[in-house]
């Protein structure tokens, strides 16, 4: 070659260039080829393609493969918020012909997309996962930078909660989500978690539970995967082992059970869905949570009360919370129960105790509801050998009744036969505490006595005066105790005195 | 003069250096070829101009079916099925059915008959007929991003292709 017009350039400066220029364009052909030729995508559609020419057997299956494009196709849903471009790798989820393809090429299983068609409703909206991915691995989101992973599919289901009623769908696709729906009602899961507005305040509210992230959730003693659907699975399993010192009870679930009642957890989601995606019969059930329709007290109580009361007809040891829950429709306890201390209790509950409040602004249970209850409680039939002799009645209903007894000499009858089981000053140990403001402010003396006399018939409570060797002057020293616990000296105030001796 | 003793290196010299720079022209033209297809997306997250109209079922001939999302008049003949959009060519405004079958521009008088074709006002254009196809599942599919001969029909055919 002639001679060219070039600096001299060192040798090795012109090998650099050469060996990094090849090395550049190496990457660039590289990523051209891993862009337009061997995208995953590509190669899926590509198959696809060939999937579709096998099958054309008529016009309309000609047309249909010859209207096939390989490029990126996606369902964009301003009104859900999402960008799904599951399809791009699913395209047979609408053709009733792919039901023998393999995965990523498969119909859709069911008739769900027949009423839910992906223009309208996209993927991750039941499914979650990654819309926007156009890899499987991707479209998984799993890993701590994602919120919502795509959804172990027999989770799915809980995407119904949000727009339909467990009812509505049970036998039209939905049966796992209408099984748990059912049993968080047959569970009594409200007596401890509220939901709506209703329920207990023993354990957390449930609202917005299904959309929580694993950063929220404690997931050092989960075993499976780090996320909300395997966090709920073995909480349920056994609480204290996912949630070290939970005071929720093992609710003894099957594996059905088990997975139906996360099912239903992960649907109660609290989202902004347009409402025009709702059923009637969703909105029906928003309205009336907002306005209970008048429920029976047996129903009330079932769903409320039972999980620590059971029937209400005996007093229950507990052995979980090593205590004895009251027999509130034992046959003593509807004898001389007055209806405003039943209701008092109901709606404020007792402090300290495991029993939560009820009233509208804790439980949720309004005033009517809670006069439900309590006609339920007190409408106890009573058998006649457990009749109460009439004395006993007309004291513990007598509103006038105070107690003159001795503090101090009741103090020390109740050190005796008291606190094995109400606890070192009444404060509660396996029986119920003495010392609470509910129960101080609204048990009458007459209650009290005619409880101490008598006992509570079909619970560990005792008759201290017709078996326990008790004298009636010793029931109301213990009854001043009692009164002097809750702050009330009765003995220094001579005011008090003459008021209780009208 | 070059010789045994003494070869020339030059030719050997030359043919490296040019090599070089060729690469790092091609290299860098390549790079530049790349970033100038940044700024176009491969696909950008809008709303799709393909919609469902429903089933073949649904529109029997005769029918005629206003679809008051999508903007669409959807008339079924013996020929088939075709989508007229009822947005005014003029400035986008949506068309109403006037007196005589036809359609009137609300906004600035512009009129077309019920073929879409222009009968008075400022629209440039007929109204546009929008390609109708069918899914998989049989629903008949309008693409608005795609525009066929006024009077083309899709013919439809029921059931789930073989």
């Amino acid at each position: 070659m002639s001679e060219i017009n070039l600096p001299q350039l060192d040798r090795r400066i012109k090998w650099a260039l050469l060996l990094t220029s090849l090395a550049t364009l190496a990457v660039l052909l590289a990523s051209a080829l891993a862009e337009n030729v061997f995208a995953p995508w590509r190669i899926i559609r590509g198959r696809y393609a060939g999937i579709l020419a096998e099958k054309a057997g008529d016009a309309r299956g000609a047309a249909l493969a010859r209207q096939f494009e390989n490029r990126i196709v996606q369902n964009v849903l301003p009104e859900l918020g999402t960008v799904d471009r599951c399809i791009t790798c699913h395209p047979g989820v609408d053709d009733p012909r792919m039901t023998d393809q393999p995965q990523p090429y498969r119909a859709h299983s069911g008739d769900y997309l027949i009423h839910h068609p992906p223009e309208k409703f996209g993927c991750t909206v039941c499914h979650r996962g990654q819309g926007r991915a156009l890899t499987f691995e991707e479209a998984k989101a799993v890993g701590h930078h994602w919120d919502y992973p795509l959804l172990p599919p027999e989770y799915t289901q809980s995407s119904c909660g949000l727009c339909h009623t467990g009812p509505e769908v049970e036998h039209r696709g939905g049966e796992v989500y209408a099984l748990g729906e059912r049993l968080f009602g047959e569970k009594g899961c409200r007596a401890c978690h509220r939901l709506s507005g209703r329920g207990g305040s023993l354990g957390p509210a449930l609202d917005g539970v299904g959309m929580k992230v694993r950063g929220q959730l404690p997931m050092a003693g989960v075993s499976g995967e780090h996320t909300l659907p395997q966090w709920l699975a073995e909480h349920f399993d056994s609480p204290q082992r996912v949630v070290p010192g939970s005071l929720m009870k093992p609710p003894q679930l099957s594996r059905e059970e088990n997975t139906a009642l996360t099912v239903y957890m992960l649907s109660l989601q609290n989202r902004d869905l347009p409402r025009s995606y709702l059923s009637p019969e969703k909105h029906r059930e928003y309205y009336l949570a907002a306005r209970p329709a008048p429920a029976s007290g047996e129903a009330l109580f079932s769903q409320f009360c039972s999980p620590c009361h059971d029937t209400g007809e005996i007093g229950i040891y507990d052995k979980f919370y090593a205590a004895f829950a009251p027999a509130v429709r034992g046959v003593a306890f509807a004898q001389i129960a007055s209806a405003s201390y039943v209701e008092a209790v109901i709606r404020e509950g007792r402090p300290g105790t495991a029993m939560p409040a009820w009233g509208a602004a804790a439980g949720g249970l309004s005033d009517a509801e809670i006069a439900e209850l309590r006609r339920y409680l007190l409408a106890t039939p009573v058998p006649q050998g457990s009749r109460l002799a009439e004395p006993i009645l007309a004291r513990a209903h007598d509103p006038n009744y105070r107690s003159t007894g001795d503090a101090g000499r009741g103090a020390a009858i109740f050190t005796r036969h008291c606190t094995g089981c109400h606890g070192p000053g009444g404060a509660g140990l396996l029986a119920p505490s003495l010392v609470t403001s509910t129960f101080q402010r609204h048990a009458a003396d007459g209650f009290l006595y005619a409880t101490i006399a008598e006992g509570r018939a079909n619970t560990a409570m005792p008759g201290f005066l017709s078996r326990g060797g008790f004298f009636e002057r010793d029931i109301e020293d213990v009854i001043a105790y009692l009164r002097k616990l809750g702050g009330q000296d009765r003995a220094a105030s001579p005011v008090a005195r003459a008021q209780g001796q009208p | 003069m070059p010789g045994r003793l003494e070869p020339d290196e030059m030719p050997r010299r030359d043919w490296l250096g040019l090599a070089g720079l060729w690469t790092a022209a091609l290299a860098v033209g390549g790079s530049l070829v790349g970033m100038a297809r940044l700024p176009k997306p491969r696909v950008s997250p809008e709303a799709s101009s393909r919609f469902r109209a429903g089933s073949p079922l649904e529109y029997p001939p005769g029918t005629v079916k206003v679809l008051p999302d999508q903007i669409v008049r959807m008339i079924a003949t013996e020929a088939g099925v075709a989508a007229l959009s009822l947005v005014c060519t003029h400035l986008g405004c949506v068309v109403g059915e006037d007196a005589d079958g036809g359609f009137l521009c609300p906004c600035h008088g512009s009129r077309f008959d019920a073929q879409g074709k222009v009968l008075g006002g400022p629209a440039p254009r007929p109204l546009r007929w929008l390609e109708v196809s069918q899914a998989a599942d049989g629903a008949l599919v309008v693409d608005a991003a795609r525009e066929v001969p006024a009077g083309d029909f899709y013919p439809p055919t029921s059931g789930r292709p073989a």
